[in-house]
């Protein structure tokens, strides 16, 4: 019966709660909110296994500091901010691993693997896969560009919210939209030509 | 006499220059204008004509235009699609910037691919369990309606609560920042019990001047062992004479002043502690 009520209760009282020892309405708050972490999540790393261990560590982590969320912000950007401190980490852990992995096999002589998936946007388009290539040129887009633009986008958040999630200042986050937009125009251009046409 | 209406009007046309036709000088270039004018106006000037410096304004403003955020005045917005109008290249470049945001809009959401709530909930069990309560529940939270706004007035969790940050953070310390606090409290309780009680000095032998002596005697004692002994003997000393040292301020601002000295550093210690816990949690939380 109370899960029925605390569904329609709000974020900072079931934060309250929580802190109170009420973890049913933690619950209520990891469902209300685990889709927009994954997506979120999936934008950044780019493949749905990453994405749900990502939702699991940012809850877990939100839960663990609960008591330091101080309200300035909504919950969601708060867990926005852990969420996305989280994919930076494991981008560059990825790097980090990739970097090994690439240099291992420029030795045995392969073309590397994520190069060849990208070089092709306009076959991918061709297949009808128009939102992959926009997904993946985002995937393209260094870690700060591609934070942005997903929580803008994607997320539907204000300027300000993503400033306050990233802490940066909002002249900031505009010009990392900006030059974001800028990169994704060029690399999206015969995809936009080609929707353009078949209007 | 000069006209100032006139002259304010010429000074309007900033923007309007791509309205206007330019003015021509010779009666064969009057006749090209005159067939031009009768052209659309998208069609009529190219580019080059107009003053790049002017583009690259509208350029830099069109990020802002696509985002309507409010930051551009909507008599400015008329100006910039009076231009796009005129300017083939700047109203490519919108129409390019309007369908990224258009494509990056379109993209879904992408479905989860299983409900993590029941995971997470197991996970917070197994690895945190005992990390809640740290607020007292109140006596009416679950007796109490939780829609609508009699539930946000009569509700004592919907109110803000100014003490309620501090009582967090001192319940959220119960473990080794707690510990540690205590511990250094403690510890300087006794240092302050050993430096400002005679009882304290005499009767556990912590007297600093025998203690300056004891010290000495050990240097002495282990000065006459060669490489080692020297060392050790020099390290004795020191703090021999760091002991006599105190001991010398200690007789010399009393033992009140000395307290206080205490009082303050371990004050300073604590606060310090508490800060370092507190960023330490954050840091863990990957904020």
């Amino acid at each position: 019966m109370r899960t029925e009520t605390l569904v329609e209760h709000s974020d900072a009282d079931l934060v309250r709660q929580t802190l109170c020892g009420n973890k049913t309405a933690y619950n209520t708050l990891v469902q209300r909110y685990q889709r927009q972490v994954y997506n979120l999540a999936y934008r950044m790393l780019g493949n749905a296994e990453d994405s749900g261990d990502l939702v699991q560590e940012t809850f877990l982590r939100a839960y663990s500091a609960l008591a330091s969320f101080r309200q300035d912000a909504s919950f969601l950007t708060w867990l926005y901010k852990i969420a996305s401190n989280l994919c930076i980490d494991q981008l560059r852990s990825r790097k980090t691993r990739s970097a090994l992995s690439l240099d291992s096999e420029r030795e045995e002589g392969r073309e590397p693997a994520s190069e060849a998936r990208c070089s092709a946007p306009e076959d991918m388009a061709v297949r009808g896969a128009v939102q992959e290539v926009v997904h993946h040129a985002i995937q393209n887009l260094p870690e700060r560009y591609r934070q942005v633009v997903v929580m803008r986008h994607l997320q539907d958040m204000s300027v300000e919210e993503i400033a306050q999630a990233l802490d940066l200042p909002t002249g900031t986050v505009k010009t990392h939209l900006f030059r974001a937009r800028e990169m994704l125009r060029g690399r999206l251009r015969p995809v936009l030509e080609m929707e353009a046409d078949g209007k | 006499m000069e006209n100032r209406f006139e002259k304010q009007q010429e000074e309007k046309q900033d923007w309007g220059a791509y309205v206007k036709p330019p003015q021509t000088s010779s009666p064969s270039q009057e006749s090209e204008a005159s067939a031009q004018n009768s052209a659309p106006l998208v069609q009529r000037y190219e580019p080059k004509e107009a003053s790049l410096a002017l583009c690259e304004q509208v350029r830099e403003l069109l990020p802002a235009l696509v985002e309507s955020d409010g930051t551009i005045r909507p008599e400015m917005a008329a100006t910039i699609f009076a231009h796009l109008t005129v300017c083939r290249d700047c109203a490519r470049e919108f129409d390019e910037l309007q369908r990224i945001v258009a494509v990056l809009n379109s993209l879904p959401m992408t479905p989860l691919p299983h409900d993590y709530s029941g995971l997470i909930m197991q996970r917070i069990e197994r690895e945190m369990g005992g990390l809640y309560p740290l607020m007292e529940l109140p006596p009416n939270w679950a007796t109490s309606s939780w829609n609508g706004e009699a539930a946000q007035s009569t509700n004592p969790l919907n109110r803000s609560h100014s003490s309620e940050p501090i009582v967090q953070l001192l319940s959220q310390s119960t473990l080794p920042l707690r510990q540690r606090v205590i511990l250094l409290g403690a510890f300087f309780a006794t240092l302050l019990l050993f430096l400002t009680n005679g009882w304290g000095r005499t009767s556990l032998g912590a007297s600093m001047s025998t203690l300056h002596d004891w010290l000495q005697q050990i240097a002495q004692a282990t000065e006459s062992v060669p490489f080692l002994g020297t060392i050790v003997a020099e390290g004795f000393g020191v703090l021999a004479q760091s002991v006599h040292l105190l001991e010398e301020t200690y007789l010399h601002i009393g033992a009140n002043a000395m307290r206080g000295v205490f009082f303050d550093v371990a004050l300073a210690t604590g606060i310090y502690l508490l800060y370092q816990g507190r960023n330490q949690k954050a840091k863990q939380a990957g904020i």
